[in-house]
């Protein structure tokens, strides 16, 4: 067994008010191993996992480790087509749900298990399952593949580990004895920066809805009531938390970190404010790295838009617009960390592209001072929508399969709440009704993917060569330009 | 014409959502609430809870906000103020 689950921490789950304490995790994962090995699952067998954060979770994801087996965490409010195509990528030998399992597996062609109701596995084993080795992969956290190819960044046991042991040298276990975590689980930051480090650290793990309303109102109250001493989330959580949320008065919380989405320095200050400590850390973090690499904390730095301090373990250099390389500088952000992804699942031809000589090319860009990082923008055509990553291409090939829809083109705009604002420019056939146009969206696409603002224009505007530009469509659309000509 | 005072702070709470969500006002029904409009989620409910604010010109105490849930009870609120 490569993952060691000896000092787990104890999971309260107050949404479910639930308590597992580490022993009972550690038992009831060994239990569920031993199952599934039965079954014939073990290294080189993918296992979908479709959970939302809770105890059952870890007890399922702890588990597969165990036998050795990789895991796909998913969105468990994915549709049925957003999870029937990654299925079918990924082609999982199991599907794990929990209570009454989530409604995108319904009609999946995998065997769906689901240890709540006691289901005996059968997965049709004909050999023996083997162990894993340290380099074979742990986790597929897909970024994308709503529609097109899915891109799942594929983590080892051992840039997973690293990434752990990275986190839990730079944070320390005093700061996080008691951990609330509002995240969902189905992406790096919350999985493995919030849950996993604490928990295999033998930190206790505090679960609470962060898209509950009601939840943050009451966050201070949660604060206080456990003696939080360390959280971490997104801007967007806290622009919600610092208007409904009395703060805490009892001085708990040692280290906050805010992350997933760029966070502006008067909204640091805020957060000190609120917290009762200087140690708010600006985190910069990406699923190729295992979630966080680098943070700054405003008990070391004064707060500054983008600043991200320094790398947690390993290096940071940019490419600069000539195509140089330079330690210190402005240019793209290139990384090297023990925690880097092996590769996109099935896509050697983008995990290739992603590297240049050894470096991850992050499509962040920034400049390195006395390697000091701060973010400035970035070349990606990501949206970043509250810390949720949306890919536009994924829009654009959803909308363009409706009968009605002769183009379409994502795109982000500015939004003082959520970062930024989900857009969608749409060619229209004659005949159309936008509002069944965005129903028929609604069932294929996970809410939080949703465009805010739609708009119909005559046609999508292009360059000369023929080609969308999605900052020209997004400055039409926004009245910004002059006209709908590029040039 | 509408005179009825629980049709008119209705009519005004599904104003304050259609214009904070940038909807159409047709998409939002009687009973909209944070449980069954697809675009007042948690960030939703915040740009509702502003774009009410600034219609009453004033900031409303924490606990009043968090009751909000439906346009039912941002009705009530406009008639309790009124």
């Amino acid at each position: 067994m490569i993952v060691s689950f000896d000092s787990l921490g104890s999971l309260f789950d107050l949404e479910h008010d639930e308590q597992w304490s580490g022993a009972k995790m550690a038992v009831t994962a060994s239990a569920r191993a031993e199952l599934l090995r039965a079954a014939g699952l073990g290294a080189g067998d993918n296992v979908l996992l479709v959970q939302a954060g809770s105890g059952n979770f870890f007890a399922n994801l702890f588990a597969v480790w165990e036998t050795g087996a990789t895991v796909a965490v998913l969105n468990s409010a994915l549709t049925e087509e957003e999870f029937g195509n990654i299925e079918d990528h990924l082609k999982p030998r199991v599907v794990l749900v929990d209570g009454d399992g989530a409604e995108a597996t319904e009609t999946c062609k995998t065997v769906v298990w689901n240890f709540s109701r006691n289901l005996t596995p059968d997965l049709g084993a004909t050999q023996l399952p083997r162990d894993a080795m340290m380099d074979e992969p742990a986790l597929i956290l897909f970024t994308s593949g709503t529609t097109g190819v899915p891109k799942g960044v594929v983590h080892t046991f051992r840039s997973l580990l690293a990434r752990l042991a990275l986190n839990h040298a730079h944070i320390g276990a005093e700061d996080m004895a008691t951990t609330l975590c509002t995240l969902p689980v189905h992406f790096g930051h919350g999985l493995i920066g919030n849950c996993l480090t604490v928990l295999l650290h033998g930190g206790d793990l505090i679960l609470d809805k962060g898209t509950d309303i009601k939840a943050i109102g009451k966050l201070g109250d949660t604060i206080d009531k456990n003696g939080v001493s360390f959280m971490s989330s997104v801007p967007a959580f806290w622009r919600l938390a610092l208007k409904f949320s009395i703060p805490p008065k009892r001085g708990s919380l040692k280290r906050v970190h805010v992350g997933s989405a760029p966070m502006s320095a008067d909204l640091w200050r805020k957060i000190i404010e609120w917290s009762g400590t200087d140690n708010v850390v600006n985190m910069y973090g990406i699923t190729e790295t295992a979630n966080w690499v680098g943070g700054a904390s405003a008990a070391e730095f004064e707060p500054e838009d983008g600043l991200v301090g320094r790398v947690w373990g390993g290096h940071a250099a940019v490419m600069a617009e000539d195509g140089s390389f330079r330690h210190e500088g402005e240019g793209e952000l290139l990384i090297q960390t023990p925690s880097m992804m092996s590769s996109y699942f099935k896509l050697p031809e983008m995990t290739a592209q992603s590297f240049l000589n050894n470096w991850f090319r992050t499509g962040d860009l920034g400049r390195i001072e006395n390697g000091v990082i701060v973010l400035t923008g970035r070349k990606k055509n990501e949206i970043n929508r509250a810390g949720i990553k949306v890919q536009p291409e994924d829009i654009d090939i959803l909308l363009e399969r409706h009968p009605d829809v002769i183009e379409a083109c994502a795109f982000g705009t500015s939004d003082r709440l959520a970062g930024e604002a989900v857009c969608v420019a749409l060619a229209l056939e004659p005949q159309h009704d936008l509002k069944k146009i965005k129903e028929w969206c609604a069932e294929r696409l996970v809410h939080e993917k949703l465009p805010d603002k739609w708009f119909v224009l005559d046609e999508i505007p292009k360059t000369d060569r023929g080609k969308v530009q999605r900052d020209h469509v997004a400055a039409v659309c926004l009245g910004q330009a002059g006209d709908n000509k590029i040039v | 014409m509408t005179s009825n005072p629980n049709e008119v702070s209705l009519a005004w709470a599904k104003r304050i959502v259609a214009a904070a969500l940038e909807i159409d006002l047709s998409e939002v029904p009687d009973d909209a609430s944070i449980y069954t409009l697809d675009s007042w989620d948690s960030l939703g409910h915040m740009r509702i809870i502003e774009q009410l604010e600034e219609s009453l010109g004033q900031d409303l105490d924490t606990e009043m906000l968090l009751e909000i849930t439906d346009v039912v009870s941002l009705a009530a609120l406009s008639r309790a103020g009124s």
